[in-house]
């Protein structure tokens, strides 16, 4: 048994089969030539196609009619396309010019309601920040240790809120000696 | 689904409108006791007795249709070849019993809407009760083609329960019958699927001579690809400058596979 009486028969082989189909036709109905009335486009989709209105001429014969969705989808990508890079690059200048407004508005000192520049802590934190943010920061090189905040390891002493330790010296004569 | 329509319809018609009334309570999405009511305030008894839906549709479900100019143009330029469609589905009809016909495409925009509509008023010119049927579960065109904007839908006699009778619009000018979709419908496959489609099918075969269904397109999307259930046969509408001579020969054996014999092609933009 070869592989060809091996394999089933399809129930609907095509080997010897024929693309044009066999099927009876039970009618033809010829496009209409000539023009109908705008009445039957606005019934919905225009069934047969109507004559060509197009200021070129008309289509050469058996071309497939052009369909007016199909023309709007290209127009609209085309656009897309178009408009893009327009407004990738203006959203990019707009970012840029935003930033820099910014900036601005941290470096410039803040006005009180008389009009004289603010001073205290917050302009200090203005210029903290605007130096912070826009100015590089310095860095310190040393061949010294750090040094750390916490110099003693003495236990802080515990206060109690409305209660005073006397101190190891000094006390009051009433109470010397007691 | 065809043998189980069949039965049903012939249940339908054993059951007359008085022996239903009692006893057996009627199904949510046919009209039963308000149904009745309705048609016995018709005060017609010299007219001949057609149809419990002719009767009702003398009252507000009546309307005109507003017929494209595209479809008037189509049937003025080749309205001979509508009338042989016509004829053709009709012997169809008398011969093999097909009476519930599914316009289908491999595509959208194949011109399937405007061709149900133009052979719908071909056929309305025969002594036949015909029935349009919007069954585009995913993109319902028929009743924005005839300029209706209906307040209940197949949709909602399906999915709600509402009687059949109150989305059936009758144009008594036109000698057509309109079922129209309100929306697009979410879940096709159970829509497709349930007992009150079913149902509703196998009482508007029994109430019409025939059934044109203007369905969905076969390759759009997952919702599309659901087949009709309840069908005859199909034709498949073909636009040679949108869909293959391959999506064609697969169309076909879908159809097939899904149990529907396909009657032929219509092509369009010929």
């Amino acid at each position: 048994m070869n592989h060809l009486q091996a394999t089933p028969a399809l129930p609907h082989s095509r080997a010897g089969r024929s693309v044009r189909p066999e099927f009876k036709v039970l009618i033809e109905i010829p496009t209409i030539q000539g023009r109908i009335s705008s009445e039957s486009v606005a019934w919905g989709r225009p069934k047969f196609p109507l004559e060509n209105h197009r200021p070129g001429g008309s289509a050469p014969a058996g071309r497939r009619p052009r369909r007016r969705l199909k023309r709007e989808v290209k127009f609209a990508a085309c656009v897309v396309f178009a408009c893009l890079p327009l407004s990738f690059e203006a959203s990019r200048f707009w970012s840029n010019r935003l930033a820099n407004i910014a900036a601005m508005n941290l470096t410039r000192p803040p006005l009180h309601d008389d009009g004289r520049v603010g001073e205290g802590l917050g302009s200090s934190l203005v210029h903290q920040v605007s130096s912070s943010v826009f100015e590089p920061a310095v860095v310190l090189m040393s061949i010294e240790p750090a040094q750390s905040g916490i110099t003693s390891e003495a236990e802080p002493p515990v206060i109690f809120p409305g209660y005073l330790l006397p101190e190891d010296s000094v006390e009051e004569k009433a109470h010397e000696g007691s | 689904m065809r043998e189980v329509d069949e039965a049903l319809a012939r249940a339908f018609a054993q059951r007359s409108p008085v022996e239903s009334s009692e006893g057996v309570p009627p199904a949510p999405h046919l009209p039963g006791r308000a149904f009745k009511a309705k048609a016995s305030k018709i005060t017609e008894p010299a007219k001949p007795k057609e149809s419990p839906f002719s009767e009702l549709f003398a009252g507000k479900h009546a309307t005109e249709l507003m017929w494209s100019p595209l479809v008037l143009a189509l049937e003025r330029e080749w309205g001979e070849r509508f009338e042989r469609l016509a004829d053709t589905l009709i012997e169809a009809r008398d011969r093999r019993n097909l009476k519930v016909f599914l316009f289908t495409s491999c595509h959208r925009a194949e011109g399937r809407t405007t061709l149900v509509l133009a052979l719908a008023r071909a056929l309305a010119r025969r002594p036949r009760r015909t029935l349009l049927v919007d069954a585009d579960l995913s993109g319902p065109m028929l009743a924005k083609s005839l300029g209706l904007r209906p307040l209940v839908g197949l949709d909602d006699v399906v999915e709600s329960g509402q009687a059949i009778i109150e989305a059936l619009i009758e144009a008594p000018r036109d000698h057509l019958s309109i079922l129209p979709l309100r929306a697009a419908v979410a879940r096709p496959r159970d829509f497709l699927a349930s007992a009150a489609w079913t149902c509703s099918m196998a009482r508007l075969r029994r109430e019409f001579d025939l059934i044109l269904l203007d369905g969905s397109p076969m390759f759009t999307g997952l919702s599309a690809s659901v087949l009709h259930s309840s069908v005859d046969a199909a034709i498949l509408v073909h636009n040679r400058s949108m869909t293959g001579e391959r999506a064609i020969l697969r169309a076909g054996e879908v159809l097939e596979a899904g149990g529907i014999p396909l009657l032929g092609l219509a092509e369009t933009f010929v």
